[in-house]
């Protein structure tokens, strides 16, 4: 059987389920790297340009544990969504740093996903992925159908039971899904949390910043729990048409979860992201207009759990005690 | 050195003094936490904003520039409303001036005197001490006067300060500066020059982190949260032992730190993910 | 109305002929002074702290345009990756929070260029009538190609000038003489007489400077502010420079060349396509397959600059090493942080290194 690598970064906590069932669909196997870890994020960063954001320095080291585990290494190149919003360069580019980078990599499949130019190119481009597995295109058009459900699951797995993607996806795979929490107490703040899915789910990266919060007393919540619809709706009302494919995840999500009445909204990115650095004053803005405190993470790969912590314990003091006086 | 500040405090304290309640701040708060069976272990922000409004309690801006790190915190009738940590580097704290004195080779309580006799202060760039350093030769090479380089770094402490930590974070007056740096004569010129406003420095302003701990814990032992669990000074003679090991669990090979009385553990911290703060509880 | 513009390079010389041709004052277009510190610092302090050079210098300009009485700002605006689609939205919230009560009008420069250079100078214009605007903008137009084709031969004669300095003197002579004529013949005049000027300064007598080629994302290349005047520092070292974005060539381009189908970056993708096979956004296809090119003519060495964070062209960086045509690149970053003498330090090794180069295929 034709394996085929997922590196375990970027894209892969939006669409995992989706291209793993259109793989299988075609009677190919895929392969996961593991959750990122010192060594991978090390060899990654051994290998990228200095100022590439973290996120892509831990692609590239996902992608270095697959290089002996698969025959074909799965690297989309997502443009569009649609909406002319468009993905920031580095997905675009990824398939070719991979390739500049990382010579030993299997080829490396790299359809060009641009929704704008309608369904007629989409599924043309999919058919010639799909050609390296089978030569029946009846059989590959029902592996995107089937695809396309499991997304849809999987984002109704997200909103309707409020867990996370890494809980989604094992839920689907049939494992048993973990609470998550190791709360004592019942939570007392509701506190949203904003930003990319590759930086708020990667535990590596982030000092497992949904589980401090949540033992510190949090519920928290995130743009995967919202209704895709209801975030857009958000998205459009804050900042007008959308410029970039994610904008959902912080102006959308910043709003929705605003106008929802939380208590706190922490904005959790990566240093050197071009566009969290225009999009999280819009959001700052609001939450100052609306008088919600707001906390901006910058992470980097020298970022200490410590500093993490005061910084999550400071601005959690910081909402009990505007809540107890408001109220 | 907790032990050692322990037995300053027993000395120093009246015989018939009795503990109601300890609390502990700072990056080392949890250790001396566990050391001391503290009742309370609150982060440093909460504690300075607490102390600053204790003494000041107009103030709406406290602004904290320690040795390795520098704090700034809005409070607004009487509550905080946002806070900043420098994220990046340590340029706008107080081991950028120290490392600067030393090269000069003036002590840097001098230095703050000096600064305040510039009468022409010189531009230094000063992103990081790296480039600051090689401005400063630079400028020392072209003649400029010492004390107006000294100014001139001060400058850039705090240019760096308002660039980075501060940055979109609304500065009104009473504005409180705090901290080790807070003695620096020229920090004070140089930051009231730049926001233009009176800078106030509060009696003890290098151990507000420490007043601001002890207020709350008062707060809290005033409202009746039992008796504390401070074990007394006998605590300063104890045979803790720190030691570390590095976890076999996962590829990350974490080095986990543990401290113990004689053979039972008292707590863990370290590692990446929770196992070892689990276990052992 | 009272419209102002942010500084790019020489724009703000042919956007004022127009404006006076059209009869405008200076309370009509408001040019902002030439940017300095004092810009730089303006436009730090009210943007996000990883914000974008372009974005922090052309914020700083715009306020000291609205600090001068403007009400109209023009901006750049693209569709699709890179930041610029997002300046005007966030530029205009800070002005507003300013207390300023400006709104933006935006050139969209990544799609439908025509069309929309178009809208822009009408509205700009104040809906004077087309043909007035035309012969405005032939004489606007006039200038900035006149200054770039100085320039094109000042970044040859300053690597080979005995007395170094002299050429930009001229050059600087001339920029006030262009900006100050008020007939098309007098510009033309200038200009030939600068370039005879330039063509007479005495010139080492020795082998073929080294040239290299500037590129990189088309705000920090074109704009001697943003790159801390990397071409005249080239030029002392006695280094040739050659460029391939220029103002005159985008409009060139954008306006008369793009409708009739013709692509100027046709080529330079098709080199890059082994490298990078699509748009990345910004500039960075592009500096892929600059590198490819120049690499094949023979330049020297290339000075590739950027914005510090710049998306499409860390893309860029990481590809380019993996470029099988050989030539050695130089990475300039520029951000608010970058001091001359650090820059300066890394423009002499490298020079040194492409003479070294030079010597060693030679001997």
């Amino acid at each position: 059987m034709i394996k085929v690598g997922i590196p375990r970064a970027l894209s892969y906590y939006c669409y995992y389920p989706m291209w793993r069932t259109f793989f299988e669909g075609l009677g190919a196997e895929t392969v996961v790297s593991s959750a990122t870890n010192k060594d991978i994020f090390t060899s990654g960063n051994l290998r990228a340009v200095a100022e590439t954001c973290l996120p892509v320095k831990v692609f590239f080291g996902h992608v270095i544990s697959l290089v002996d585990k698969c025959d074909y290494m799965f690297i989309p190149a997502i443009r569009s969504m649609g909406r002319k919003a468009y993905n920031c360069s580095k997905f675009l580019g990824l398939p070719d740093m991979t390739r500049a980078l990382i010579p030993q990599c299997p080829p490396i499949l790299d359809p060009e996903i641009d929704l704008n130019k309608g369904q007629r190119n989409l599924y043309k481009t999919i058919y010639g992925l799909g050609s390296h597995f089978t030569c029946h295109k009846s059989k590959i058009k029902k592996a995107i159908e089937q695809a396309w459900k499991t997304n849809s699951a999987y984002r109704k797995e997200m909103t309707d039971f409020g867990i996370t993607p890494i809980q989604a996806i094992d839920k689907m795979s049939g494992q048993n899904c973990e609470p998550g929490s190791t709360l004592n107490l019942s939570p007392v703040l509701k506190i949203a949390l904003i930003g990319h899915p590759y930086v708020i789910y990667d535990d590596y990266i982030n000092h497992r910043l949904i589980s401090r919060l949540q033992a510190m007393g949090a519920e928290v919540f995130t743009p995967e729990m919202a209704d895709e619809g209801a975030l857009d709706v958000a998205m459009v009302k804050l900042a007008g048409n959308p410029h970039w494919t994610f904008e959902a995840d912080i102006i959308g999500a910043g709003e929705f979860y605003l106008e929802a009445k939380v208590d706190g909204v922490i904005n959790v990115a990566v240093f050197g992201c071009g566009p969290d650095s225009m999009m999280i004053d819009v959001v700052r803005h609001r939450a100052r207009e609306l008088e919600v405190p707001f906390l901006h993470l910058s992470l980097d790969e020298h970022s200490s759990p410590g500093g993490l912590i005061t910084r999550l314990e400071a601005f959690l003091d910081m909402v009990k005690r505007r809540k107890r006086v408001c109220v | 050195m907790i032990q050692q500040g322990l037995e300053e405090i027993k000395k120093q304290a009246p015989s018939e003094a009795e503990i109601c309640g300890v609390a502990t701040t700072g990056s080392a708060r949890y250790l001396a936490g566990v050391v001391l069976s503290a009742d309370l272990i609150k982060n440093e922000i909460t504690a300075h904003a607490v102390a600053a409004m204790h003494y000041i309690p107009e103030v709406q801006t406290v602004i904290e520039i320690g040795g390795q790190d520098s704090k700034i915190i809005v409070i607004r009738d009487g509550v905080v409303i946002d806070f900043g940590m420098n994220t990046v580097c340590a340029a706008g704290t107080g081991s950028f001036l120290d490392h600067q004195a030393e090269r000069l080779n003036i002590n840097i309580e001098e230095f703050g005197q000096r600064a305040v006799e510039s009468k022409m202060p010189v531009r230094i760039a000063g992103r990081c001490t790296v480039f600051a350093e090689s401005d400063m030769i630079h400028k020392q090479q072209m003649g400029y006067g010492t004390d107006d380089i000294i100014y001139g770094l001060c400058q850039a402490l705090v240019r760096n300060y308002l660039n980075n930590i501060a940055l979109g974070k609304e500065i009104l007056p009473r504005v409180v500066f705090q901290g080790g740096v807070a003695f620096n004569q020229g920090i004070i010129r140089s930051l009231s020059e730049t926001l233009n406003m009176q800078i106030t420095v509060p009696p003890h302003h290098e151990l507000m982190g420490a007043i601001g701990a002890a207020l709350l814990i008062h707060e809290e032992m005033d409202a009746g949260l039992g008796e504390t669990r401070f074990k007394g000074f006998e605590v300063s003679q104890t045979n803790f032992r720190a030691s570390s090991f590095i976890c076999k669990a996962c590829p990350n090979q974490c080095e986990v730190a543990q401290l113990s009385v004689d053979s039972k553990v008292l707590a863990r911290w370290g590692g990446r993910c929770d196992l070892w703060e689990r276990v052992g509880k | 109305m009272r419209v102002g513009i942010p500084h790019f390079g020489n724009v703000y010389i042919p956007v004022k002929a127009m404006a006076q041709r059209l009869g405008a004052s200076d309370k009509d277009l408001i040019i902002p002074p030439l940017m300095s510190q004092k810009t730089l610092d303006l436009g730090v302090k009210y943007s996000p702290a990883e914000a974008c050079l372009p974005y922090k210098l052309t914020l700083g300009s715009l306020i000291e345009a609205c600090e001068l009485g403007a009400d109209t700002l023009a901006q750049a605006r693209g569709t699709g990756i890179c930041r610029l689609g997002y300046y005007a939205k966030n530029q205009e919230q800070v002005l507003h929070d300013l207390g300023y009560n400006a709104h933006f009008v935006t050139l969209d420069v990544s799609q439908h260029k025509f069309k929309s250079i178009l809208q822009l100078i009408k509205t700009m214009c104040n809906d004077a009538p087309w043909p007035k605007i035309i012969s405005a903008f032939r004489f606007g137009i006039g200038k900035l190609f006149a200054l770039d084709k100085i320039e094109k031969v000042v970044q040859k004669v300053r690597a080979e000038e005995l007395g170094k300095g002299e050429a930009n003197q001229i050059y600087r002579e001339a920029i006030k003489a262009i900006d100050e004529a008020t007939e098309r013949k007098e510009v033309e005049r200038v200009t030939s007489e600068c370039i005879d000027k330039l063509s007479r300064i005495p010139r080492e007598e020795k082998a073929k400077p080294v040239k290299v080629s500037i590129v990189g994302e088309i705000y920090v290349v074109i704009d001697p502010f943003a790159n801390m005047d990397l071409e005249v520092e080239l030029g002392k070292l006695g280094v040739e420079v050659e460029r391939t974005m220029t103002l005159s060539r985008w409009v060139k381009y954008s306006l008369f060349l793009n409708p009739l189908g013709i692509d100027e970056w046709r080529e330079v993708h098709k080199v890059a396509m082994p490298y990078l096979k699509r748009d990345v956004g910004g500039d960075g296809w592009e500096s892929v397959g600059e590198k490819v090119l120049y690499a094949r003519e023979g330049y020297d060495g290339i000075i590739h600059v950027a914005p510090f964070t710049c998306m499409p062209e860390i893309v860029a960086q990481t590809i380019m090493p993996s470029i099988k045509e050989d030539i050695p690149v130089l990475t300039v970053l520029c951000d608010e942080q970058m001091a001359k003498p650090g820059m300066i330090t890394r423009l002499e090794a490298f020079v040194d290194l492409l003479r070294f180069r030079r010597k060693r295929r030679k001997g």
